[in-house]
C-alpha cells in the first residue's frame, strides 16, 4: 500500500513553505486550505507538514484520540520555556496526573460560587474607574479586569495594594512566549522580553509564598490553599511547582478570556436586536441592581447571555488552532498522516463550514437555542473550549466570569462603538485588533445606590473583610 | 444534536443537550448535574465520574477499554461496580447518543 499524504495547500516559498503568509494573517491561509483542498488538507511551516482537520467528526477523531494517537505534550514546545520541563502537560504522565489532581478540584462547577463575588467586585471597580462617560478601549480596559479578577481569585486580594496593572503588563510580556512557528531558541524581543518577565513574576510569587507561610491566611483563600497544599499522596509540592501553577492558572485565565469578552461586548454592540434581548433577561434576573449583589443562582439563570457567549466563541475563537503530534501513522478518509507530523484542528474555520451552520458569518445566538427547532446543535461542532479529556479546565470559570462582566456593563451603561472592529493581525492569540473603542454614558436606573464595597468583600467570601 | 438524560442519585431526571466537543461528565459538570464529581479532571484516575448507562443503551455506547475496566475493577472495593459500569469522562458525546439515558449512583468513591 503506497500512502497518501493529505492534499497540500499550494503556494508555498521555497524552504520556509508558507510560513510569511501564516504570520501575516493564520485564518486566511487556515480558510484557503478548507476551500482549495476541503476538510482534509497540509500546509508547510519550515518544512514542517501541518496536517490541518475540519468539521465536527474530525473534532470528535482529535478529542478521542489525544494521549492515544496523538501526543499533546509533544505539540507545544514553547509551554516547555514558559514554564518548565517538569511542569504540567511535559512532565511525565504520573507527574502530570498528580498536578492535575491539585488543581482540578479547584474548578467544579459548584466551587464557581465562591468567585461571582469575586468577578462582580472586580468588575465595579472597573465601573469605579470608568466614571459618569467617556470612551475606553476594549483590550486595555476588559483585559487588565479579567487580569483582576484572575489575580483576585488565585492569589488573594493582597495582590492589589502590592502590584495594581504593572501585573497586566508583566503577564502580557510574558504571554508573548506563546510561539507557535518560530523555532523557540530564536531570540526574538518578544522571547527575550517573556524570559525576563518570567523571571521577575516568579521573585514576585516567591515573595507572597513566604508571606503566606509565615502568617497563613485563616480560614485559607484559594492562594494559602496552593501554599499548604499536598500531592495525593501526602508530600508537599515544591515553590517552584506552586508559582508554575498560579503562573499557569493566571496566564490561561486570561491570555484567552480577556480576547473572547472583549468580542463578546463588540458582537453584542454591533447587534442591537440581541442587546435588548439581553437586557430584559438582566431586568428579570437582576431587576435595577448596580450588579453588586448579583450571585451564583442569577448568573447561571441567564441563559440568553450564555447563547450570546456560546455564539461569540463560534465567530471568533481566540484559541483558532488547537494542535497534537501523531504518536503513529495514522489512517484517516484514506490518507495517512505520518508519525511525527502536527496535527491541528481549525476552530476558526470549523465554526463557519457552510455545511454545519446556516448563514455562518452571520450572529444569531438563537442558533444554539435547543428549543429552536432550527437549532444547529451538532455535537462537537463548537470546540473553543477544545473537547475531549484536555478539554479546558477552566470553562466554567471563565463562561461565569464573561457573564458577571458583560451583565455589570450592561446593566451600568449604554454603550456604542467608535472603531470598526477587525481581528488582530499575526499568529498570536485572535484579540480584536486595537484600537477597538467603545463611548459610554451611564444608565439611570431604578435606583441609584452604589456599591458598598465593605458588604461586597464580604459577599464575595472575603475573609480580611468577613 | 445530542439530548442526554441523567437520573440523579435522588431520582430526579435532568436532560441536557450537547453540541460542544463534551464527554458525558463535562455536559453533566458544565450543567450542574448532581453525582457527578470528577475529581481528575478526566483522566481516568479517580472514578468519581462512575455512572450506569441505561440497559437499552449498554450497546450503543459499547465496552470501556482496557485501562478503564481496570479501574473499575479497582473501584469495587469502595463503590457497587455493575455490568453497566462506565466511567463517565471516557464516553466522547456524538449524534448517535442522542437519547442516552444514564443513571448517577448516590456515592462515589472516596466522597
Amino acid at each position: 500500500m503506497t500512502a497518501k499524504a493529505l492534499p497540500a495547500l499550494e503556494g508555498g516559498a521555497p524552504l520556509i513553505g508558507h510560513l510569511a503568509q501564516f504570520f501575516r494573517d493564520p485564518v486566511a491561509v487556515l480558510k484557503r486550505g478548507y476551500t482549495e483542498k476541503g476538510r482534509l488538507f497540509s500546509f508547510n511551516l519550515m518544512g514542517r507538514r501541518m496536517n490541518v482537520m475540519l468539521g465536527p467528526e474530525n473534532n470528535r477523531f482529535f478529542f478521542e484520540e489525544t494521549d492515544k494517537l496523538l501526543s499533546i505534550r509533544e505539540s507545544m514546545p514553547f509551554f516547555l520555556k514558559m514554564f518548565s520541563p517538569d511542569f504540567y502537560s511535559f512532565a511525565e504522565m504520573d507527574e502530570y496526573l498528580r498536578q492535575r489532581a491539585v488543581i482540578m478540584p479547584r474548578f467544579k462547577a459548584v466551587a464557581m460560587k465562591q468567585y461571582v463575588g469575586i468577578m462582580a467586585e472586580e468588575t465595579l471597580n472597573l465601573v469605579e474607574r470608568l466614571g459618569e462617560e467617556g470612551e475606553f478601549d476594549l483590550i486595555p480596559t476588559l483585559g487588565p479586569v479579567v487580569m483582576d479578577i484572575a489575580a483576585h481569585s488565585f492569589m488573594g486580594r493582597e495582590f492589589h495594594e502590592k502590584l495594581g496593572h504593572e501585573f497586566f503588563d508583566l503577564f502580557r510580556d510574558f504571554s508573548g512566549g506563546m510561539e507557535f512557528v518560530l523555532p523557540l531558541w530564536w531570540p526574538t524581543p518578544k522571547m527575550l522580553r517573556s524570559q525576563r518577565a518570567k523571571k521577575k513574576l516568579h521573585a514576585i510569587l516567591q515573595s507572597w509564598i513566604d508571606k503566606r507561610r509565615a502568617a497563613p491566611l485563616d480560614p485559607p483563600d484559594f492562594f494559602q490553599g496552593m501554599v499548604e497544599s499536598k500531592y495525593p499522596d501526602g508530600k508537599p509540592i515544591p515553590d517552584e511547582l506552586i508559582r508554575h501553577m498560579i503562573m499557569l492558572l493566571v496566564w490561561a485565565g486570561h491570555e484567552t478570556t480577556a480576547g473572547q469578552v472583549s468580542w463578546a461586548l463588540a458582537d453584542i454592540l454591533q447587534n442591537r436586536d440581541y442587546e435588548t434581548v439581553l437586557r430584559a433577561e438582566l431586568a428579570a434576573t437582576i431587576g435595577d441592581s448596580d450588579g453588586h449583589d448579583m450571585g451564583w443562582e442569577q448568573a447561571v439563570a441567564m441563559s440568553k447571555m450564555d447563547l450570546a457567549l456560546r455564539e461569540t466563541e463560534r465567530l471568533h475563537p481566540v484559541a483558532f488552532i488547537l494542535s497534537r503530534k501523531a504518536n503513529a501513522d495514522i489512517e484517516r478518509d484514506g490518507y495517512t498522516i505520518s508519525k511525527g507530523d502536527f496535527v491541528l484542528l481549525a476552530p476558526a474555520i470549523t465554526h463557519r463550514m457552510t455545511e454545519t451552520w446556516i448563514e455562518p458569518d452571520s450572529y444569531n445566538p438563537e442558533r444554539f437555542n435547543a428549543e429552536n427547532p432550527d437549532a444547529q446543535i451538532e455535537s462537537n461542532s463548537l470546540v473553543g473550549f477544545g473537547g475531549g479529556m484536555h478539554r479546558c479546565a477552566g470553562v466554567n470559570f471563565a463562561r461565569m466570569e464573561m457573564k458577571v462582566i458583560l451583565a455589570i456593563l450592561l446593566q451600568q451603561y449604554d454603550m456604542e462603538l467608535i472603531d470598526e472592529v477587525k481581528p488582530m493581525a499575526g499568529a498570536g492569540t485572535y484579540w480584536p485588533a486595537q484600537p477597538c473603542r467603545v463611548r459610554y454614558k451611564k444608565r439611570v436606573r431604578g435606583d441609584a445606590v452604589g456599591a458598598d464595597a465593605v458588604s461586597l468583600a464580604k459577599a464575595a467570601g472575603c475573609p480580611v473583610h468577613a | 444534536m445530542a439530548k442526554i438524560t441523567y437520573i440523579q442519585p435522588d431520582g430526579s431526571a435532568r436532560t441536557c443537550v450537547n453540541f460542544e466537543g463534551m464527554t458525558l461528565m463535562h455536559l453533566a459538570v458544565g450543567n450542574l448535574v448532581d453525582g457527578i464529581d470528577a475529581l481528575c479532571g478526566g483522566m481516568m484516575q479517580c472514578g468519581t465520574c462512575h455512572c450506569y448507562i441505561d440497559d437499552a443503551w449498554t450497546e450503543r455506547v459499547g465496552p470501556p477499554s482496557d485501562d478503564e475496566a481496570a479501574m473499575l475493577e479497582a473501584l469495587a472495593d469502595s463503590v457497587d461496580v455493575r455490568p453497566t459500569s462506565r466511567l463517565s469522562c471516557q464516553i466522547q458525546l456524538g449524534e448517535e447518543l442522542d437519547g442516552l439515558v444514564v443513571h448517577i449512583p448516590s456515592d462515589q468513591p472516596g466522597v
